[in-house]
């Protein structure tokens, strides 16, 4: 049998690596979450925008659409506020849409086009 | 632990996942409503404006007939065959214009009916699994239109005083989805547990003199801002 060797005392070394490795899981953890929610409200957005913009053609009355999309944009945003919503057009040819959204200081853009006279001169039916 | 926010990781990541892709197929589900309805309104335009350019004409042999049985009584009265035998010719002569005037307001209705039906019964692509409904007020005519008067063999047709309803076509679809295609047939074995509804209606509105313009207008049961049912 072969002597017992002696080993380095590591006491308390997880628990070193624990405080070092904490801010690091801390950052990626938040970034991740972060991220996350951004897709989470910008997707959502891009949904009211789209729904906006045909509940601005159904009813031509900006300001209930206006409204409406305010009221549910704000569902959306768990972390940051709603900045400010237009309405850059709505003719003929096309409608389109610009919404604002701030988290920290940083502003964040929706914009929405929908063309119904290409969409009249498509006939695809399909989905 | 680790593993235990790997799992939270990836179920945050499933659940965004499946978000963006019931909102995306929300988005294009109402985008496939509202230009089927306003590509149907687009082809009803035709027939409506043919239908109504008619009208000049209808007008002006109803003016005729009228003349025409004036003078058959006046030819009556008369009592002489070649007289009463001419003014008979000519109110069959306009009778037969009527006819044939007749027959085509009535086949510009049939094809306003025909497109009607031909959208009722469109075969989608790629949409096994999609349930259409499709409807409007005036079951029993492809266009909102009345004829006046209503007894002639040569009427006028005027759009309905009620016409934006009336004409307006309403779309519901629904579509499903199985959850083997999305990967998740392990956790809901039921069938098709995914439905996304949407619904819209649209119909014509008249711009300037004669020329129509196929608008959106708002369903009263509405699914526009309903995300989808598990």
């Amino acid at each position: 049998m072969a002597p017992l060797q002696k080993t380095r005392n590591e006491k308390g070394s997880a628990l070193l690596e624990g405080i070092l490795c904490l801010p690091l899981f801390m950052t990626t953890a938040f970034g991740v979450l972060l991220l996350g929610n951004l897709l989470f409200t910008q997707m959502g957005l891009h949904f009211e925008a789209h729904q906006s913009l045909i509940c601005l053609k159904e009813t031509n009355n900006e300001g209930l659409c206006k409204d409406r999309l305010t009221r549910r944009a704000r569902q959306w945003l768990w972390l940051g506020a709603l900045q400010d919503i237009s309405f850059q057009g709505n003719t003929e040819k096309d409608s389109s849409i610009l919404v604002q959204w701030n988290l920290e200081g940083k502003t964040f853009r929706v914009r929405r086009t929908l063309s119904w006279e290409k969409a009249l001169r498509r006939r695809d039916f399909s989905l | 632990m680790g593993l235990c926010l790997l799992m939270v990781f990836l179920l945050g990541l499933g659940g965004l996942g499946t978000l963006g892709f019931v909102l995306k197929k929300k988005m294009t589900l109402s985008s496939h409503c509202v230009h089927s309805v306003l590509m149907l309104q687009k082809d009803l335009r035709r027939p409506l404006t043919r239908l109504l350019a008619l009208n000049k004409q209808a007008s002006s042999l109803r003016l005729r007939e009228k003349k025409a049985r004036f003078q058959l009584k006046a030819a009556l009265a008369t009592g002489v065959p070649p007289v009463i035998a001419a003014a008979k010719a000519r109110l069959l002569l306009i009778t037969a214009k009527q006819l044939v005037l007749r027959a085509k307001q009535e086949s510009l209705l049939m094809e306003a009916r025909l497109r009607r039906e031909q959208f009722h019964h469109l075969v989608l692509k790629n949409s096994a699994k999609a349930e259409r409904h499709t409807g409007f007020p005036g079951e029993s005519s492809g266009l909102a239109v009345q004829a006046r008067p209503p007894t002639s063999l040569s009427p006028d047709y005027e759009p309905t005083a009620d016409f934006r309803e009336r004409q307006g076509q309403t779309y519901f679809i629904t579509q499903k989805f199985s959850l083997p295609a999305l990967g998740f047939e392990a956790f809901f074995p039921w069938e098709d547990p995914l439905r996304i509804k949407e619904s819209c209606s649209a119909t014509l509105q008249r711009k300037g003199d004669r020329q129509w313009m196929p608008v959106l207008k708002t369903v009263k049961v509405s699914w526009r801002f309903l995300y989808g049912s598990l």
